[in-house]
């Protein structure tokens, strides 16, 4: 004992003892200062924790009431816990290295809201969420709509008004009595002028050497009037021609009409995948774009493998033996997880373990994964593996649940052809498997107890059309959904197959079919009887109009006859002094 | 900025005038040139360090000592290493070298760094010389040398009021 020099030695003792127990005490704040850092640096967002107690001799840690927000609601919690209680690793510690033995997380909540915002100042958006992506192919999105857009104008359309025949046979109902009022009031003209004439030259007979001049000119006149007479005639003659041509006018625009009725009203089948597409797009993706959301927001924590990173000594080499135990400088090898979240707006009791979760995947030989599984009504499974024992990461997702409450759902849009789906139970299925940045797999939904109302807009054939597709979906009452995912991670593309769409597809297929086949034989025999019917009436009155014209014309003919010189007549047509000075 | 470049001649005036024996000033040296030979940052150099400060040598010796080596040693880096990495591959004793570095505060100790533990042995392997180099000279060159200096104003006031407390007494 006398080569020690205790002078030295207990002083510094004495010093390490001290900074050891303030180490004990004031450790604990160092830490929450540290998760707290580090947590908002990882999240991008708030990150609170109400409490840290540490102890290196016990190698524990304890923290109380953490609440993280989320980056993109800041007035929401991503999570909150009322506490995250973890045994480290001594011997690790002692190497620099943070090995989380055991842990358990208790009173763990998904999406609860906070009473101010989690967003940090002057932080800026990074963008790396894929925002907006499209979700739904936009081709079949962009023919459903156009096929019930196509729909909704067959329903609305006047269609009667688009008769060309139609418009044509009254066309010709408002043309033909002007042509005869026309024609009468020529005939009336005629008459009348020829009795006028007759009066005057009866007049003039009478003293016929002061009307010498207008007994003169009487046979021109009598000759004009009868070339009027004769005009007319013709015209009469000529009459039933036109009349023929213009009923030939009206079966030729008939049958343009049936034409283009027959393109008009072709509506052609629906793709089922299209209408699935169209009708589930938005209310089957949204979770499965939630649940990829998930996987990217995990990956962000599961950070690639990378070699070996080693500062190279300032002198010499450092030499790694083989079969020496490598410890990342962060590792979770298992941490229990107690808490509730809601699915499906049903609140579940939620268990699980997250096991060899480490920022130096390189340095580990296990693959970080997830477990949940739900305690109570609704059963679901969960197991999330990030693996990255290899140069490539590989990640899978599955997840399965029983009898989830899908809540009452609004299919399609309004105005349009929609569907009121009520309350069911589902059975989902999600399979999800990322190989680096390429994501492929899918979402099995098998729903039971499908209760479909349609609504369409569209007039009284709207209503028709409703009634019909009311009839059809009652018998629908089951369906399975097949998500099928694939493309890339930041931007995923989802192809729709459900058996819902492919019998809606169906039902409207076949009643409006039928119900427009119907209208438009309806429509078209409709117009037929009119035209019809406008054709007999025009033919009537083109009798009567002949007959009552050639009546007419009769009166002044004779009366121009009469006023024609004669022989025993020789006051007509000559000058008596012309007689005179013969 | 004065005292700071006399330091080491003070440390010198003090290793040849103190009352330690010869031996403590040369194990005080000896254990000061291991400490300069093997590079900082490690448990090696603490554990010296603190032995040096620790057990009844000669400290100001030490220091000196470690001055000096650790001017030297990185001169010698090229056959440290190569003496270090020779060790270290031994096959027979890989496993002895597995299991230490996993020893906790293992990869602290500094062993498996090739100047580090080349160093350490080099130092270990003049341990002896170097301390019976030292005792004599700190035998028959110190007496003389720390009268001599005493002798003269500027020694006096380079050695400081420990020297002249000591001869004045």
């Amino acid at each position: 004992m006398r080569f020690l020099r205790f002078s030295y030695i207990v002083p510094r003792l004495l010093l390490f003892v001290v900074v050891f127990l303030a180490t004990e005490v004031g450790s604990g704040h160092l830490l929450q200062w540290g998760l707290v850092a580090g947590g908002e640096a990882a999240v991008g967002a708030r990150v609170d924790i109400g409490r840290v107690q540490s102890s290196l001799l016990e190698s524990r840690m304890l923290v109380r009431d953490i609440a993280v927000a989320n980056p993109h609601d800041p007035m929401r919690n991503l999570f909150e816990a009322d506490r995250f209680e973890v045994d480290l690793n001594s011997a690790a510690l002692l190497r620099k290295k943070l090995v989380a033995e055991y842990g358990v997380v208790s009173g763990l909540q998904f999406g609860t809201e906070r009473d101010t915002s989690g967003a940090l100042p002057a932080r800026t958006h990074t963008g790396d969420d894929a925002s907006a992506p499209l979700w739904v192919a936009p081709v079949a999105n962009q023919y459903a709509d156009a096929w019930l857009s196509g729909l909704e104008s067959r329903l609305t359309d006047d269609l009667h008004q688009q008769f060309q025949s139609v418009r044509l046979a009254v066309e010709l109902g408002q043309r033909w009595p002007r042509k005869y009022r026309q024609l009468e009031e020529q005939a009336r003209y005629i008459q009348s002028a020829a009795k006028s004439l007759e009066q005057e030259v009866q007049t003039a007979k009478r003293n016929p050497l002061r009307h010498t001049e207008f007994l003169t000119q009487v046979p021109q006149r009598v000759a004009a009037l009868r070339k009027q007479v004769e005009d007319l005639q013709s015209e009469l003659v000529q009459l039933p021609d036109q009349l023929a041509a213009d009923r030939a006018a009206i079966d030729a625009a008939r049958k343009h009409d049936e034409e283009i009725f027959r393109e008009h009203l072709e509506l052609g089948s629906i793709d089922a995948k299209a209408l699935s597409a169209y009708l589930l797009g938005e209310h089957i993706t949204e979770p499965v774009r939630d649940a990829v959301g998930w996987v990217r927001w995990a990956r962000k924590f599961v950070p690639s493998r990378g070699k070996v990173a080693t500062d190279p000594p300032a002198r010499g080499e450092d030499i790694v033996f083989a079969n020496c135990e490598q410890h990342p400088s962060l590792l979770v090898k298992g941490v229990r997880l107690d808490g509730t979240a809601r699915i499906g707006g049903q609140a579940v009791d939620l268990v699980g373990v997250v096991r060899d979760w480490t920022n130096q995947p390189e340095l580990h030989i296990k693959p970080t994964t997830l477990e949940l599984t739900t305690k109570g009504g609704l059963p679901l499974q969960l197991l999330a593996t990030f693996d990255r024992t290899t140069n490539t990461p590989r990640d899978a997702v599955s997840c399965s649940t029983g009898d989830l409450l899908v809540p009452e759902l609004s299919l399609g849009k309004q105005g349009k052809l929609q569907m009121a789906l009520a309350p069911s139970r589902a059975d989902v299925t999600l399979d999800l498997k990322i190989v680096e940045d390429q994501i492929t797999g899918s979402v099995e939904i098998a729903q039971r107890g499908i209760v479909l109302t349609p609504t369409v807009a569209g007039g009284s054939l709207g209503r028709r059309l409703q009634q019909a597709l009311a009839a059809s979906f009652a018998n629908i009452d089951q369906a399975k959904t097949t998500v099928v995912v694939s493309g890339t991670l930041n931007r995923p593309d989802f192809g729709i197959d459900s058996t819902l769409g492919t019998a809606i597809a169906t039902a409207v297929n076949g009643a409006a079919t039928d119900l427009i086949l119907a209208e438009r034989k309806r429509l078209l025999a409709e117009s037929q009887q009119q035209v019809d019917a406008q054709v007999a009436k025009l033919n009537q009155e083109f009798a009567v109009f002949e007959q009552k014209l050639n009546a007419e014309l009769k009166a002044p003919g004779d009366i121009l006859t009469g006023l024609l010189p004669r022989g025993s007549d020789t006051e007509i047509g000559q000058s008596p002094f012309g007689q005179l000075f013969k | 900025m004065l005292s700071l470049l006399l330091h080491p001649v003070r440390q010198l005036i003090n290793a040849l005038v103190s009352n330690d024996s010869p031996q403590q000033v040369a194990w005080g040296f000896t254990i000061g040139m291991v400490l300069g030979m093997v590079p900082k940052g490690n448990l090696i150099a603490f554990s010296l360090a603190v032995l040096l400060c620790a057990v009844r040598v000669n400290r100001s010796a030490g220091l000196l000592a470690v001055a000096i080596f650790s001017t030297i040693s990185p001169w010698c880096d090229g056959l440290t290493h190569k003496i270090g990495d020779k060790l270290l591959h031994q096959p027979a004793l890989q496993s002895f070298f597995v299991w230490l570095y996993d020893l906790p505060l293992g990869p602290f100790i500094g062993f498996h760094n090739t100047v580090t533990i080349g160093s350490l042995l080099l130092a270990l392997y003049i341990t002896y010389p170097c301390y019976y180099g030292s005792r004599q000279a700190f035998e028959f060159i110190g007496p003389p040398l720390a009268r001599w200096i005493t002798r003269y104003r500027l020694g006096r006031a380079v050695a400081g009021a420990q020297i002249a407390a000591r001869f004045g007494s």
